[in-house]
This record gives structure tokens, C-alpha cells and sequence, in this order.
């Protein structure tokens, strides 16, 4: 066994790099920039590993990634955290890479590499693609993996890409790490069990049973083969996409029972759902209902998972359930603001599984007018045309709509081959293209009748002008920094 | 006179069979696009549609295709599909020499041909139903973008739809290195992007009907976005050589303008983002890392 670090030098260079981190960050936030990366960047090569030291001194902590419902989630298992009486510790939305992490780390902490508030509880979203390089900045605690959808392929390659990622990093995790994981998604429940052998905890979330589906969400499964041996998987229901309950024929591979499920007792429109939650513990079976200002399968997941975590966390289940009732809806997810006497709900579209949320959300809504604002810049994914592989002919489902953003003519295009069975005949509802999307949403207000609601769904930079637009005149919040 | 009366008083074909290999597994980004395309144009000639999804032991169903379509994959569908497309080689080449249309994109491209080449998998033999090799080198950079593609003089693809364009456009995202053998032709030269294999300035390959001995049009090429909505002329010769069984046919022409608004538009986006390769200068990526860093 090599000898220890002596700890002095450990804990001079630590205060050296703590105390070149806050000059950093003073420096940066002098500049009028939000300084999201360079101290953490800075103090973790001044020290190397001082991240994970400051970790150490957390009452707990919880990464949470996954493609899907990563910043609903985190900011729930927060609002459940927060509620619990501990102070919460969470990063930014998109500040979620390692340097990112060592600048929220250093600036909650002293010089000595203390928590300025004791028993602090950090939740963390973290890049699924930048989960491993993170990991290792927050060892041990709670990884909470919420689900693997095909999500711009162009940035972080195939989602075969990924899982190969987290099972090296998941042979890693022992017995000081929980694992919590969506049990409906046959991938993460095998990447979880490479945890489990090594022996983490694990708990699993999922849904009930079959969700009571009212709407039209078709999304086309991706082909998710058995993980153990590659043979077709047999599914007894699915809730979006590819999750569900499912089991192999071949090998045996199957479903494990969820700790704690979520059933939808109620949808209430765009504005929410009641949920109810059954979990098991060393004290038996419970259950609690609470309402969800958050509609949406994907919410009640999101929802879910939030609770299994704040059990892994140690905290009180029926306690984090009730919580639930004060969770806001996070920047741009079902966002509303009012606009001449209209409401308008503002919320983000990034790939099929959210196509799919969005189409069964507006189902049966009060929607008179819809937006639907299309990017391929960088932040967006290059390549948008995932939409074939949707439905979005539900998704506006007769509604008048209005198209824009930079492949609008693309998804005109989508519409017409899904909709027209005359080429001559424009698709009913198409109010046609407005290049610019703050226009095409202002036109659409414009044109909805008083006390009417405009549903806008936007690919990220298009959200981010159209959001920006409105907090210019005052009628939502500026977005968080 | 319905679109049906029309296509009965001109001799048309009034059934289209379509055959959609592996649709499950090979189904990547919106390639299922080019099938809606290929149905919907079919359908409003009035010509009936049926879609055939094909596995590995359906070849029998391959007789009477008239259009035979595969699409991209993930690394693990593409090895599965290898062997299932040795199994299926000689009905496919037997449906293509009876005069169906071939379309295949990128996985399904590397997949049909003679050979595919990596360090991860080794050497994987294709039915070379299209007459090329790909190799995927160790590290091999990865073409990810639009790419703008000009057909040949004269092309008939170009005359399909009456408009001679001969542009094509679609979205690469690939790191196989693609090299044509003597029986086939580039589909195009590269106006933007990086094509087959980012050096020869060529992309795609096409067997024009009777070509290298079969009577059926063959193209293969690494377009996604999907292909065919984007490229009306090209749907439309798809369409007219498969229904032609090889002597393609003349299709009364639609109107695209949506889709010729989509093509110009998504063309003249790439052109100001990609002129000619894909990859940001250095400066721009410093740019964009010390942005990320203060907070941008």
C-alpha cells in the first residue's frame, strides 16, 4: 500500500487554488459575464482532484443525466431536497461539465474546503456524454439515469456510443454509490445491474403499468434489441418510445420490479396532473397522490425518479412525494405568459421522445393557435430531420399552426407528405412560413382570439430569441443565468 | 378525369411495390422520410402503394418489387444486418435484374457493396449488389453536415421531374472512406461537404438500368435528411425507373414548390455555413471554447 498524501500540503494547495478561483470568478463576473467554467477550470489544475475532496464534505449528493427530462428532474429532486430542510446545491442548466461542477463546488465552499452551509445536498445535471469525465468530480452518492433516447446524433454519435461510455464508467461504481435508473428503459436497467455486481444499491422507478393513453403520441420505437443477448424484445406495454415493460424470450432478461412507481390518477391540460406514487421500503408498501404543476408521461418519469433519488439520498418518501407539490416548471417547459390579454405557452421541442410528450400534452388541451419554430444551428443539432420519425401531424392535429425558424420549409414538407392527399391543397390549419420566429409567434397572438391560448414549441436557439423577445417587454422573467 | 382515370388512360402502371429492407433495424434519422415520399408520390398519380417491411428471411417477397429501399443504421444494426444481406443477395439481385429500382443510404450503401473495412469489426463481406468498398480507418475524421451535390450533364435523374435541376441535397454523417468500382458511376460531384470520401470530390454511386449486366437503376449514396423529400427529381426517378421495370417512365408532373422552397432554402443555409469543408477554422473553435469558458 503506497502512503497517503500527507494531508497539510493537500490542504495549502487546495486553499491556494480556492483562493485563485474566487479571484477568477470576481475577475470574470467584473467583466459582466456569468462565470460558469474558468474557476472550477483553474482550481482543478492548480489541485488536481479538488473537486472531488469538496465533494466529501456534502451531506449528499446526485448527479442526474440521461437524454431526456434531465433539467425537469434535477430541479424537482431540488425543489424535494430543499423542502427536506437541507440547503440545495445545484448547477446552472448547460453548465454541466466537470470544470463546470468545480465552479459551483468552490463557490459554495471556504477557504479550508468547507461547505458554508452545513449539510448541504448538491444535485447536479450532468451531460450524458460528460458523465464519465464527471463522475469521477463527485465519487459515491446517488447517479440517477433517467432514460437513453436518440438525441442529436450528430453531436454525441449513436446512443450504442454512450452505453459504451457508462459501462466502463458504471464497472467503477461499489458499494458507496446508489444507482437509481428508469426500470423502463431495458438499457439502463442492464447498465445499472454492472453497478449492482459490483455492489452499488440500486433502485429502480417506472411507471405502474400501462399508462391510460388518451392521446395519439405515436413515436416510432427505436429498435432496442435485448441488451444481454441482442434478440428481439417482447414488450407488454410501452409509455413513450421505446419505454415500457418488456422481457426477452431468449435469455430470460426482464423488467425488475420498480421501488417506487408513478400512475397518472388525472391529466388537467397544459397546466398539470395528479399523480399518484407507491414505494416500498423497510417499512412496506406506501402510497401518496400529489399534483404535478407539470404535465406530461414524461413529467410523471421525471416525477418519479425525483422521489426514487430523495430515497437514495436517505430522505423521507412520503415527505418527498408531497414536495412535489411546489416544483415549477423549469425555464421554457410548459412555460406561460400572458400577451394581450392571450395566454401563451412556451415550450422546448429537441427530439422525437419530446415530439411525442408534446403531441400527448396538447391532446385534448385548449389550444387555438399553435406555433411551430424549427433551428438547425449547433445548440439545436445539425441535423433536425429526427422529425420524420414523428407524428406532428398530431402534434397539431387540425389546430391552425405557423412555421418558422431556419427548416421550416422542411417541416412544411413533413406535413404535407404526412397529411395531403392533394398536392395541390395546402395541409388544413397551415397559416404558412415567417422566417423570423419572434414574428411568426407575435402574428400568431395577434390572430388568437381574446382570452385564447398559443402554444409555441421551439428547437432551442429559436426558444432562446423568442423567450428573449418577450422578457425584452417585461411579460416573463429574463432567463436564468 | 381522376388522378386514377389519368393514370389508367396513359398506360401507367397503377400498383407500386415497394420493399423497405430491415425497417426496423435500419431506420436511422428520418429515413423512413423517403419511403412517405416515394408512397405519397406514387398515390397522388393515382397509383396504388404497398409497403413491404423485409427481414432476412423474406426473400420470396422480394418478386415483384418495384422499388427496393435500405437506410442508415447504428454500427451494432449494420453488423447484424451483414449477414442476413448475404442470405438475401440472390433475391435481391434477381428482383433488380427483373427492373427494380435500388436506393440505398449510407449504412445500407456500405452494406451492399463488395466489402466494409474497420479496425472495431474487421472485414465484413457485402452481396456487392453495388460496386464499391468502404474502408473506416482508425480515427477517421467523421463528415457530419449538408452536403450539395451536382449531377452530371445531362443526367436524367436532373429531367425526371421537367425541371432539369441538378442539384442534390441531404445531410452526411459518416466515417466510411467509399471507393467505386468500374460498373458504376459517382451520383454527383460535391459542390459543399466531403461525399464518399472526403478526397475524390464524388458522391454516391449509380448504376444506370443495364448497367454492369442488370436491368434495375441502382444509387447508393451517404444523403440523409431524408434524401427523397428534399429532391423531387430524384423521388421522381426512383419512381419512374422502378415502375418502368428498368425503362423509365414518364410521370405527370406535381406540384413542389414546397419542396424545391425546402431544397433552395436548405442549400443556400449550408452553402454560408460550409463552403466547401465542413470543419470550423481554428480560430473559430478557440473562439468557441474560451466562450463556453466565460459563460457564453
Amino acid at each position: 500500500m503506497t502512503a497517503p498524501r500527507t494531508r497539510p500540503r493537500a490542504t495549502v494547495r487546495d486553499a491556494t487554488a480556492l483562493l485563485a478561483a474566487r479571484g477568477l470568478t470576481w475577475t470574470v463576473r467584473r467583466l459582466g459575464r456569468g462565470a460558469t467554467s474558468l474557476p472550477g477550470l483553474a482550481a482543478g489544475r492548480l489541485a488536481p482532484g479538488i473537486d472531488a475532496r469538496l465533494a466529501a464534505d456534502l451531506r449528499g449528493a446526485a448527479l442526474v443525466t440521461g437524454t431526456n427530462g434531465k433539467t425537469s428532474t434535477a430541479k424537482m429532486l431540488a425543489t424535494i431536497v430543499g423542502a427536506s430542510g437541507h440547503p440545495v446545491l445545484a448547477n446552472a442548466s448547460g453548465a454541466n461539465l466537470r470544470q463546470s461542477i468545480g465552479t459551483v463546488f468552490v463557490g459554495a465552499t471556504t477557504l479550508r474546503g468547507r461547505f458554508r452551509r452545513r449539510g448541504t445536498i448538491a444535485v447536479l445535471e450532468v451531460d450524458e456524454a460528460a458523465l464519465p469525465l464527471v463522475r469521477p468530480a463527485v465519487p459515491g452518492g446517488v447517479l440517477l439515469m433517467t432514460n437513453l433516447f436518440r438525441d442529436q446524433l450528430d453531436r454525441f454519435g449513436e446512443t450504442d456510443h454512450l452505453v459504451r461510455l457508462w459501462t466502463g464508467m458504471l464497472g467503477g461504481e461499489g458499494a458507496g454509490s446508489t444507482v437509481v435508473h428508469c426500470a423502463d428503459d431495458p438499457r439502463l436497467t442492464s447498465l445499472a445491474r454492472i453497478a449492482g455486481a459490483n455492489g452499488a444499491r440500486l433502485i429502480a422507478y417506472g411507471f405502474a403499468g400501462a399508462p391510460d393513453r388518451t392521446s395519439a403520441a405515436e413515436l416510432t420505437p427505436e429498435p432496442v434489441a435485448c441488451p444481454s443477448c441482442g434478440s428481439q424484445l417482447r414488450r407488454a406495454w410501452t409509455t413513450i418510445g421505446h419505454l415500457g415493460d418488456y422481457a426477452c424470450a431468449t435469455c430470460g432478461f426482464a423488467r425488475p420490479r420498480p421501488t417506487v412507481e408513478v400512475a397518472i390518477v388525472e391529466r388537467e391540460g397544459l397546466t398539470g396532473q395528479r399523480l399518484r406514487f407507491a414505494w416500498r421500503d423497510s417499512a412496506g408498501e406506501a402510497s401518496e397522490e400529489v399534483v404535478l404543476r407539470l404535465p406530461g408521461l414524461g413529467n410523471a418519469y421525471n416525477a418519479a425518479g425525483a422521489v426514487a433519488a430523495a430515497i437514495g439520498l436517505g430522505l423521507d418518501a412520503r415527505a418527498s412525494v408531497r414536495a412535489l407539490a411546489g416544483a415549477e416548471p423549469p425555464f421554457a417547459r410548459f412555460e406561460q405568459f400572458a400577451v394581450d390579454g392571450r395566454t401563451v405557452v412556451l415550450s422546448l421541442l429537441k427530439n422525437p421522445a419530446t415530439m411525442a410528450e408534446l403531441t400527448s400534452v396538447a391532446q385534448g388541451a385548449p389550444i387555438d393557435r399553435m406555433v411551430v419554430a424549427l433551428n438547425d444551428a449547433f445548440a439545436d443539432g445539425r441535423d433536425v430531420s429526427w422529425y420524420w420519425d414523428c407524428s406532428p401531424a398530431d402534434l397539431v392535429a387540425g389546430r391552425p399552426y405557423r412555421l418558422t425558424g431556419r427548416r421550416a420549409a422542411d417541416f412544411a414538407v413533413r406535413l404535407k407528405y404526412a397529411v395531403c392527399d392533394d398536392p395541390a391543397v395546402p395541409p388544413p390549419g397551415y397559416l404558412g412560413l415567417v422566417d423570423d420566429p419572434t414574428e411568426a409567434v407575435d402574428r400568431t397572438i395577434a390572430e388568437a382570439p381574446a382570452g385564447g391560448t398559443v402554444l409555441v414549441v421551439a428547437t432551442y436557439t429559436a426558444l432562446l430569441g423568442i423567450r428573449a423577445a418577450f422578457a425584452g417587454r417585461g411579460v416573463l422573467p429574463p432567463m436564468p443565468r | 378525369m381522376s388522378a386514377a382515370d389519368a393514370a389508367m388512360s396513359a398506360g401507367m402502371p397503377d400498383h407500386l411495390v415497394i420493399a423497405h429492407l430491415f425497417p426496423d433495424a435500419l431506420n436511422l434519422y428520418g429515413d423512413r422520410g423517403n419511403i412517405d415520399t416515394l408512397a405519397r408520390r406514387a398515390s397522388w398519380r393515382g397509383i396504388a402503394v404497398e409497403v413491404r417491411g423485409i427481414g432476412a428471411d423474406d426473400g420470396p417477397r422480394l418478386a415483384g418489387a418495384d422499388v427496393i429501399f435500405i437506410g442508415g443504421g447504428a454500427d451494432q444494426h449494420q453488423r447484424a444486418v451483414a449477414d442476413e444481406l448475404i442470405a438475401l443477395a440472390e433475391p435481391l439481385r434477381r428482383a433488380i435484374d427483373e427492373g427494380a429500382a435500388l436506393l440505398a443510404v449510407c449504412a445500407g450503401y456500405q452494406n451492399l457493396g463488395h466489402a466494409f473495412r474497420s479496425p472495431h469489426v474487421g472485414e465484413i463481406p457485402g452481396p456487392g449488389l453495388l460496386d464499391v468498398e468502404t474502408e473506416m480507418p482508425a480515427g477517421a475524421e467523421r463528415f457530419v453536415g449538408g452536403i450539395a451535390v451536382e449531377l452530371e450533364e445531362g443526367s436524367p435523374i436532373a429531367a425526371a421531374d421537367g425541371l432539369g435541376r441538378r442539384r442534390v441535397v441531404g445531410f452526411e454523417n459518416h466515417s466510411g472512406r467509399t471507393s467505386l468500382g468500374p460498373t458504376m458511376r459517382p451520383l454527383g460531384r460535391v459542390l459543399i461537404g466531403r461525399g464518399n470520401d472526403g478526397a475524390s470530390g464524388f458522391e454516391g454511386a449509380v448504376a444506370m438500368p443495364g448497367d454492369g449486366g442488370l436491368r434495375g437503376l441502382r444509387i447508393g449514396t451517404y444523403l440523409h435528411g431524408p434524401l427523397l423529400p428534399r429532391n423531387p427529381h430524384l423521388a421522381d426517378f426512383v419512381l419512374a425507373s422502378g415502375l418502368g421495370r428498368g425503362a423509365p417512365i414518364e410521370l405527370p408532373p406535381l406540384p413542389d414548390d414546397a419542396e424545391w422552397d425546402a431544397h433552395r432554402r436548405f442549400a443556400d443555409d449550408w452553402t454560408a455555413i460550409r463552403p466547401g469543408v465542413y470543419r470550423r477554422s481554428r480560430i473559430g473553435r478557440l473562439r468557441d471554447r474560451a466562450g463556453a469558458l466565460i459563460g457564453f
